[in-house]
C-alpha cells in the first residue's frame, strides 16, 4: 500500500503526459507510412522470377518463377526467426524455400527448397535453381 | 475362264494395294502435321521472351489516415497473391489465389487459402487502379470488424510504375 501511494503521482503523470507528446509529434511530423510489403524480382529474357513477402507478423511470401519450360509459384508463411537471421522462408505444407537475405547488395540468393516442394512445379525445374533476385524499390503514393 | 481369273487377280490386287497406299497417306500426312504443329510452338516459344521480360505481378497500395492497404497479385493472368492490412486497430495478412472472370478480364476475385470461404472481388478500373468491389461475410472473421475493405477501396498500382 505504501509503494502504491508512493507511485501514483507518477502513474497519473505519465498517463496525462504521453498523449500531449504523441500528439505533439503527430502535428508537427509528416506521417510516416510503412509498407507491409517487400518485393524481389529477376527479369532475362527467358526467364521470370519474383519473390514477395510481408515483414510483419502474421506474414505471408510468395515464390513465383516463369519460363517457357517452367511455370512454378507457390505462398505460404513466412518464418519470422529466420527473417530476424537474414534468412527467408516461405512454408506451405511440407514445402518449404528458403533464401539469404543481402541487405548491402539488396539481394536474395542461395535458394533451396526442401524434397516436398517437387510437387509444386515440373520435374525438370526447381526453386532452388532461381536466380538471384533484386530488391524493388516500392514508392507509396499519396 | 482365263478373263474371269485374271479379272479376278487385278481385283485382288487392287484390294491388296489399297491399305497400303492409305497407310502411306496416313504415314505422310502424320509426318508433316507433327512439323506443322511443332513449328507454331517453337514459334511461340520464341515469342515468350519479350513477355516474360515484362513485370508479370503487379502491387497497388492505400492509405487512408493511419490505415495502409497493399495488394500483390497478377491482374493479367490466374495466380497466387498476397494481401495486408495494416492499421492501428487492424492488422489483417492473407495469401490466396486469383481467378479472372472470363466474362469480364477486368475482373479478379481472390480465394483466401486458409478460409476458402472469405473471396474478395476487384476491378480494374484503369491500368492504375483496382477497386474492391466486394468481399464475401467470411473475410470478417479473418480481418475483424475494425477494419472493412471498402473504407479503402480504391488502390493505386505502385509497381510496375
Amino acid at each position: 500500500m505504501k509503494l502504491l501511494s508512493i507511485f501514483t503521482p507518477y502513474i497519473i503523470g505519465t498517463v496525462i503526459f504521453f498523449p500531449v507528446v504523441s500528439q505533439a509529434q503527430s502535428n508537427s511530423e509528416p506521417q510516416q507510412y510503412s509498407l507491409n510489403m517487400i518485393a524481389y524480382e529477376y527479369k532475362s529474357p527467358n526467364h521470370y522470377a519474383t519473390v514477395l513477402y510481408m515483414p510483419y507478423y502474421p506474414a505471408y511470401g510468395l515464390v513465383s518463377m516463369k519460363s517457357s519450360g517452367c511455370n512454378a509459384e507457390i505462398a505460404g508463411y513466412i518464418d519470422p526467426f529466420a527473417l530476424k537471421n537474414k534468412k527467408l522462408t516461405i512454408t506451405y505444407k511440407r514445402c518449404k524455400i528458403s533464401f539469404d537475405i543481402n541487405q548491402e547488395t539488396q539481394e536474395l540468393s542461395q535458394p533451396s527448397e526442401t524434397t516436398s516442394c517437387a510437387d509444386y512445379h515440373p520435374k525438370n525445374c526447381s526453386f532452388s535453381q532461381m536466380p538471384t533476385l533484386k530488391l524493388i524499390p516500392l514508392k507509396i503514393k499519396d | 475362264m482365263i478373263r474371269n481369273s485374271s479379272l479376278g487377280v487385278l481385283f485382288l490386287l487392287m484390294i491388296s494395294s489399297m491399305p497400303s497406299s492409305f497407310a502411306n497417306t496416313q504415314h505422310h500426312k502424320t509426318s508433316p502435321s507433327k512439323q506443322t504443329y511443332n513449328t507454331p510452338k517453337a514459334i511461340t516459344r520464341n515469342d515468350k521472351p519479350s513477355i516474360v521480360t515484362d513485370s508479370q505481378i503487379s502491387i497497388y497500395n492505400a492509405h487512408k489516415d493511419k490505415n495502409n492497404y497493399v495488394i500483390a497479385l497478377y491482374t493479367d493472368q490466374p495466380g497466387k497473391a498476397l494481401i495486408t492490412y495494416d492499421s492501428p486497430t487492424c492488422q489483417a495478412n492473407s495469401y490466396g489465389s486469383t481467378s479472372i472472370n472470363p466474362k469480364n478480364k477486368s475482373e479478379i476475385e481472390f480465394t483466401s487459402t486458409e478460409d476458402p470461404l472469405c473471396k474478395i472481388n476487384f476491378k480494374k478500373t484503369n491500368n492504375n487502379e483496382l477497386k474492391i468491389i466486394k468481399e464475401t461475410a467470411a473475410c470478417t472473421a479473418w480481418h475483424g470488424d475494425f477494419c472493412t475493405f471498402s473504407s479503402i477501396s480504391l488502390l493505386t498500382r505502385i509497381y510496375p510504375q
